[in-house]
């Protein structure tokens, strides 16, 4: 389809399309390094905040692990009772304005063999005092608390999951409890735990101190993902990360919580519709308390500036393309204007008005060079077709003045048939078909006297118009030189000494030429190197004439013989030319002796022109509308 | 120290609650024409005061009751009812045996036990069909199938009476070591155990809320292995049912018209739910009152029931009387005529 536009179209086409092309593929490119680039940045921005928050909150909470660790250890490696242990509890509280709370609780029985719950919990109440309670009791089975039973059975400190504290001001808790033991029999023995209870507050103050790009914020999860800290506030200690993800049917989410409390750290994609998230979220574990801080950076405000440049390459790229599509519609006009013009005077000269004006172009580019060539061009046609037409006018001269010559050509050979109604013992039909308008071939026959029919058959060695008056002057000859009396031989030697004369162009003509004696039947004839006749006897027979011996005429001066003859009534004698036995078929190859033979018998009985057309219509069939080679010339003289 | 906890977390099995829905619609509707009845004939005379307690804190487990409140129900049946709330320090059973409680919320087997040791309650209203108890072990502990809890640690509520479970170690041949525990489901998360014995309805969906996909899980449930116990029902004093027994009658029927309004309505009971539980100060969201709901709806109405729901059945009862028997918590099977008293589910039929 493309083929029919203008030029102008199709590189508009071409060129805009792969520019866009190439536009979109630098584009993609640039945007998506970008965008690693700018994701690589802020990861290691976001990195570095969390980090920085993550060793802030660490540095508390271990600092906070060493109370009862410590407190512990003492516990091992002493002795105390009750009073003892009350006072040593109510100063680890006092002693440590960080934590609101400390428990050393027993194992069954531990403490005071004969009292199953042991454990004393000191705090420190809202105007700072401190006070020591032993909380243990079968109203409160601590063995099943988290902050007991999980340090039991995991025989490990634990943080627990963060609490509400309804005491303290609904502030939200976690409490660290870890083991302590006795060696019995050189054994370690489970003998209780020491806890201290923190709030949290402090939390929310470094997490608040995260800030990323513009609406972004750091968020907490506990070991359970249960959100500890969050901008959302009703969300801290009611969801966790995955109920979330639940009721917002966020899988992806759902993904990165479980790679958070697994204790991971990475970059991660987030979006969900449902809950207006599309966002980037860094995250890294408290490895002490299993806890891992998010920082969350919506991906808009991530992207915003890449974004905002994109847009402006985009409209200049939009612009660049459209004033492209005005330039190359400008360049392609100026190529295609002249083209245009050209091919309409073009038309115009087509037409055959050769003096139609090409405009010059003065530029020297390619479409300059064409249209000097027009130019040069109009001018060579000019010259051509005047030429043209003047040759063409010589050539009709001549070929009118051919077609004279080859009526009179015509006119001096024979052309009525039967010739001699009056003779009805002799019968005669010749046919003379020259290759070229004139031809070199010949026939002639007359009577020399009542009784002696002299025929004769010829082949001038050249075609055209020096043959047909070479062909012109032996007829004129032939008749000239027979005189009554005279032998064949004689007659020939008398025209070959004429043509031999001022044959300054050399040609030659081979000649038959019979004199038969209607009376008797006998013939003489002599032959110039002319293709034998053949003898169509009544009995059906064909024979060929003796190959002669004699040169033909107009070569050299020299004698001729005569041969002797005799028909009987009812024989027949056909001569011919070369361009019968030598006509040419499409593929090559010549008609020939035998194919002339072979129609000769077929033809056996005819009269002469019987003979003459049957010869014919073999030789149409056999060159099949090949081009005549040769002038043809067939002769029949029957005896009666 | 901790004070409080986490009851909470996420779930769906909106397909099964969606078709129980469509029956829970159709039935509020008759019941709205039975309100309607009572509440006409409930108009002129002054409301009866009563307390309720339910087993446990606030949560979608009891969503029916608060829907029922929370709409007008119980006053439209000529009941002023109050609502309190339960937990460690004031069981139901203890609520109303010290007759602090008019109605109560109980487990099946709990209430048999009481009984059989002279608390004189009886069972108006048997709610809950079905056993929602299941064990949960995590695959990565290589257990895949019941056999595979052989020589393991299971966590078990350690209020919770110990029939069900000796029951279905026995009847499933399986010899464990329990560990007690309470309130939490931390120690199983931390793999300090390695399965748990807790409810369907709710710690299930709190394991899915700590990050542990269902498919990392083995799920047995007690109803699929043999082991139907009906659980929740609505008692009350013997003696509070022969001085009002038209009062007990439009209690249950409140309750569960409350019941079929909150499957009907799951949003709205929701709702009402996270309200409860935040006067309660207890860690509430959504999407795990929303899978309690609707497991409740499983329990409460399973597909294929034939009775009318709030209907105890004899048969029921006997299987969880015996496995007490048999398992020493009770000595006789109380008399289940005198045990189950309901007038309601009756009416609520027709």
């Amino acid at each position: 389809m493309l083929k029919n536009k203008k030029i102008a179209f199709q590189l508009s086409f071409f060129i805009l399309t792969f520019t866009t092309l190439i536009f979109i593929a630098v584009f993609a490119y640039d945007y998506f390094v970008s965008r690693e680039f700018l994701l690589r940045n802020v990861e290691v921005n976001a990195k570095n905040l969390t980090n920085s928050a993550a060793n802030k909150i660490e540095s508390v909470l271990l600092a906070v692990q060493k109370i009862p660790h410590n407190f512990a250890r003492m516990l091992e490696n002493s002795t105390y009772n009750e009073e003892e242990l009350r006072s040593m509890l109510n100063s680890l509280v006092a002693g440590n304005p960080e934590i609101s709370g400390g428990c050393v609780a027993f194992a069954p029985n531990a403490f005071v063999p004969a009292l199953e719950h042991y454990a004393l919990y000191s705090s420190r109440n809202a105007s700072g005092e401190v006070s020591v309670n032993n909380i243990g009791g079968a109203s409160y089975e601590y063995f099943y608390m988290d902050w007991y039973q999980l340090v039991k059975e995991l025989d490990r400190p634990v943080w627990t999951e963060p609490y509400y504290d309804e005491d303290a001001g609904n502030a939200v808790m976690s409490t660290y409890s870890a083991p302590f033991y006795r060696k019995i029999d050189g054994k370690k023995v489970f003998r209780g735990v020491v806890t201290v209870d923190i709030s949290l507050e402090w939390l929310e103050n470094i997490m608040a101190s995260i800030k990323i790009s513009e609406s972004g914020y750091g968020f907490l999860i506990s070991q359970f993902g249960n959100i500890i800290t969050h901008p959302r506030r009703n969300w801290i200690m009611n969801e966790s990360i995955f109920t979330v993800a639940d009721e917002y049917k966020a899988a992806g989410l759902r993904q990165l919580g479980r790679r958070m409390i697994k204790g991971e750290s990475g970059f991660a994609p987030v979006t969900n519709a449902q809950l207006g998230l599309d966002c980037w979220i860094y995250f890294v574990p408290l490895k002490s308390s299993n806890w891992s801080i998010g920082v969350l950076i919506p991906s808009k405000e991530l992207f915003q500036d890449l974004h905002t440049l994109m847009n402006i390459i985009i409209v200049f790229a939009g612009a660049g393309i459209f004033a492209l599509f005005f330039v190359i519609t400008y360049i392609s006009n100026k190529v295609t204007k002249p083209l245009n013009e050209l091919a309409s005077i073009t038309k115009i000269v087509g037409a055959g008005d050769f003096d139609a004006k090409i405009p010059e172009v003065s530029s020297r580019d390619e479409v300059g060079i064409l249209n000097n060539s027009f130019i040069q061009m109009q001018k060579a046609l000019k010259e051509y077709i005047l030429n043209f037409e003047l040759t063409t006018k010589a050539k009709e001269k001549i070929q009118s003045e051919l077609k004279i010559a080859r009526d009179i050509q015509m006119g001096i050979i024979p052309k009525i048939f039967p010739p001699f109604p009056k003779h009805p013992d002799i019968d005669i039909y010749a046919v003379l078909q020259p290759a070229k308008e004139v031809g070199g071939d010949l026939y002639d026959f007359f009577f020399i006297d009542d009784e002696l029919l002299c025929f004769a058959i010829g082949d001038v060695s050249d075609k055209g118009v020096p043959a047909s008056l070479f062909m012109a002057i032996t007829r004129t000859l032939l008749r000239a030189k027979t005189i009554k009396g005279m032998k064949p031989a004689a007659v020939l030697k008398s025209m070959n000494e004429a043509l031999c004369q001022d044959n300054e162009s050399a040609m030659f003509v081979t000649f038959f030429m019979g004199i038969l004696n209607l009376r008797t039947g006998a013939l003489q004839y002599a032959n110039a190197g002319h293709n034998p006749p053949f003898f169509m006897r009544k009995d059906f027979k064909v024979e060929e004439f003796p190959k002669p011996k004699d040169m033909p005429l107009g070569i050299i001066e020299r004698d001729y013989n005569d041969f002797d003859a005799k028909l009987e009534k009812g024989d027949s004698i056909f001569l011919f030319t070369d361009g019968v036995n030598e006509a040419i078929s499409n593929d090559g190859g010549f008609y020939g002796d035998p194919r002339l033979v072979a129609a000769l018998n077929k033809a056996a009985g005819q009269k002469p022109r019987g003979i003459t057309n049957l010869v014919l219509d073999e030789l149409k069939d056999f060159t099949r509308g090949a081009e005549q080679s040769d002038d043809i010339t067939i002769m029949g003289v029957r005896y009666f | 120290m901790p004070k409080k906890f986490f009851i909470s977390m996420s779930g769906s099995d909106r397909l099964a609650a969606g078709k129980t829905n469509v029956f829970f619609a159709s039935l509020a509707g008759i019941l709205l024409a039975v309100i309607f009845a009572a509440g006409v004939l409930h108009a002129q005379t002054p409301l009866k005061k009563a307390v309720f307690v339910p087993q446990w804190l606030p949560q979608a487990q009891f969503a029916g009751y608060y829907m029922a409140y929370e709409t007008g129900l119980y006053t439209r049946h000529g009941i002023d009812l109050e609502i309190l709330d339960s937990g460690f320090k004031t069981p139901s059973a203890r609520m109303l045996e010290e007759k602090k409680a008019d109605f109560v919320t109980m487990q099946l087997s709990e209430a048999i036990e009481r009984r059989s040791k002279g608390l004189k309650l009886i069972n108006i209203g048997q709610v809950s069909q079905r056993s929602a108890l299941v064990i949960i072990a995590k695959k990565k502990n290589g257990i895949n199938s019941l056999k595979d809890l052989n020589g393991r640690r299971l966590g078990y509520w350690r209020n919770d009476s110990p029939g069900p479970l000796q029951a279905f170690l026995k009847k499933n041949n399986l010899s464990v070591e329990i560990v007690p525990i309470t309130s939490t489901v931390n120690l199983f998360l931390l793999d300090g155990i390695d399965a748990i014995v807790t409810m369907w309805y709710n710690e299930y969906y709190r394991i899915l809320g700590s990050g542990i996909d269902e498919e990392e899980l083995s799920v047995f449930l007690f109803f699929e292995h043999g082991m139907n116990l009906p659980e929740d029902g609505i008692y009350c004093l013997e003696e509070t049912f022969s001085r009002d027994p038209q009062m007990c009658r439009d209690f249950v029927i409140a309750s569960l018209e409350g019941w079929a309004s909150a499957f009907a309505r799951e949003e709205q009971a929701i709702e009402i739910v996270l309200k409860y539980m935040n006067r309660a100060h207890i860690t509430a969201n959504r999407p795990h009152q929303r899978w309690m709901l609707s497991r409740m709806c499983d329990i409460i109405s399973p597909a294929g029931m034939k009775r009318p729901i709030g209907e105890l059945d004899e048969s029921d009862y006997n299987r969880v009387a015996s496995m007490l028997r048999e398992y020493k918590i009770i000595e006789t099977i109380p008399d289940f005529k005198s045990f189950y008293m309901n007038k309601a589910a009756g009416d609520v039929k027709k």
